[in-house]
């Protein structure tokens, strides 16, 4: 399916949340969440303050927030990762930088994979005014 | 029939020509022009050659083994049977056999094969030294010295502290559980691990792999497929500055 990329160049900055429903390529800085309906790539050079709610995601950049994620999270080499992770799939390079939680299930339910791991709680939505929460409440 | 030379011996090379000859085929070990080989390789030349009785499909090559030697350390590479085994370097006779353990056991093993501690077998102030241990039942205050790897099994019980320089591996279908801190060298891990790892170099999670608990680790690699669920601490080992300023936050 060929779906429109949007793409953010690295001069730019956003303050606020950014909502796409196709593909979108990030390569400044966002202060906000993120919901993307398809594949969300953050260049090596863009920085996010704020959760990411997509598809898909291949990081390549710094992320200071939770990412949310229907299919896969791709992490790459150069990925520098502050926050928790949540997704059916996950690829992780060598060099990433991350710190945090992770929930991966391949089998798709929650917790369906390991019968006697803890029922995971369910992801915080994130506030309107762009707080970052955790998806794992302590 | 193979020939003979003239001292009665048939090497391998004979015995390889007398099966060619048997089989039929025509290309003998005479020495061709490279212009004839090259119009014998033609792809029209396939089609002919395709229809003759094959002969070998492959060469069988002997082991290869990787030896550490226990003694100096060396590691080197021996092809074929290890009977008798001298370590080129320093010149000890090492062993070569297998070691399994069962029951309880106390002592020290030295061996260039690897150590099996089965399920129910109980490991208690002893010194292991083999090119790989396997380990399904309890390891207690024992030194492992493996030359290679450290396979953790189900049912494997260790001391998390004796691992620090050891690479640890697990393969698929096994499910390791262990109460108290994983300290490693680095962590292949192929199965299901619940622990809480600390490793020095590397930690690997692949395909059809499950880990639960905590990670921390200046470098991990992830293959898709993997299934986890923990607390990861990743940050790679970044070279020391002369003025050790921090670097600006984005």
């Amino acid at each position: 399916m060929d779906q429109t990329q949007s793409v953010i160049g690295p001069d730019v900055e956003i303050t606020g949340n950014l909502k796409c429903e196709s593909h979108i390529q990030l390569n400044g800085k966002l202060n906000g969440d993120l919901t993307c309906g398809g594949l969300a790539s953050i260049g090596r050079e863009c920085t996010i303050k704020g959760n990411v709610q997509t598809e898909s995601v291949a990081l390549s950049g710094a992320l200071n927030g939770n990412i949310t994620a229907r299919d896969k999270i791709d992490l790459k080499s150069t990925a520098r990762l502050h926050g928790d992770i949540r997704a059916k799939r996950l690829t992780v390079e060598d060099g990433v930088t991350f710190i945090g939680k992770v929930d991966v299930n391949p089998s798709g339910a929650t917790g369906a994979k390991s019968q006697d791991a803890k029922a995971a709680p369910e992801p915080d939505i994130p506030s309107k005014d762009g707080e970052t929460k955790g998806l794992f409440r302590r | 029939m193979a020939r003979a030379d003239k001292n009665g011996m048939i090497d391998g090379y004979m015995a390889v020509q007398s099966v060619r000859r048997s089989s039929g085929r025509q290309q003998e070990r005479d020495h061709t022009d490279p212009s004839e080989a090259a119009h014998q390789s033609s792809p029209e030349q396939q089609p002919s050659q395709a229809n003759k009785p094959q002969g070998f499909g492959h060469t069988a090559l002997p082991t290869r083994h990787q030896i550490h030697c226990y003694a100096c350390g060396y590691q080197f590479h021996v092809t074929g049977s290890l009977d008798r085994l001298l370590c080129p370097k320093c010149r000890e006779q090492l062993h070569t056999g297998d070691k399994t353990i069962c029951g309880p056991f106390s002592g020290t093993i030295q061996t260039v094969g690897s150590v099996t501690i089965h399920s129910g077998a109980s490991v208690t102030d002893s010194t292991i030294t083999a090119t790989v241990i396997r380990i399904a039942g309890e390891c207690r205050k024992t030194r492992l010295q493996p030359g290679l790897r450290v396979e953790l099994e189900t049912g494997a019980r260790i001391d998390s502290a004796k691992l620090d320089a050891v690479d640890v591996v697990i393969s698929s279908n096994q499910n390791v559980t262990i109460d108290t801190e994983l300290y490693c060298k680095s962590l292949q891990l192929m199965g299901t691990l619940r622990a809480d790892v600390r490793a020095r170099e590397q930690v690997e999670i692949q395909s059809d792999a499950v880990f639960h608990g905590t990670l921390a680790s200046p470098r991990l690699v992830v293959e898709d497929g993997a299934a986890l669920r923990a607390t990861l601490h990743i940050k790679p080992h970044t070279p020391q500055r002369n003025d050790q300023n921090d670097e600006p936050k984005g």
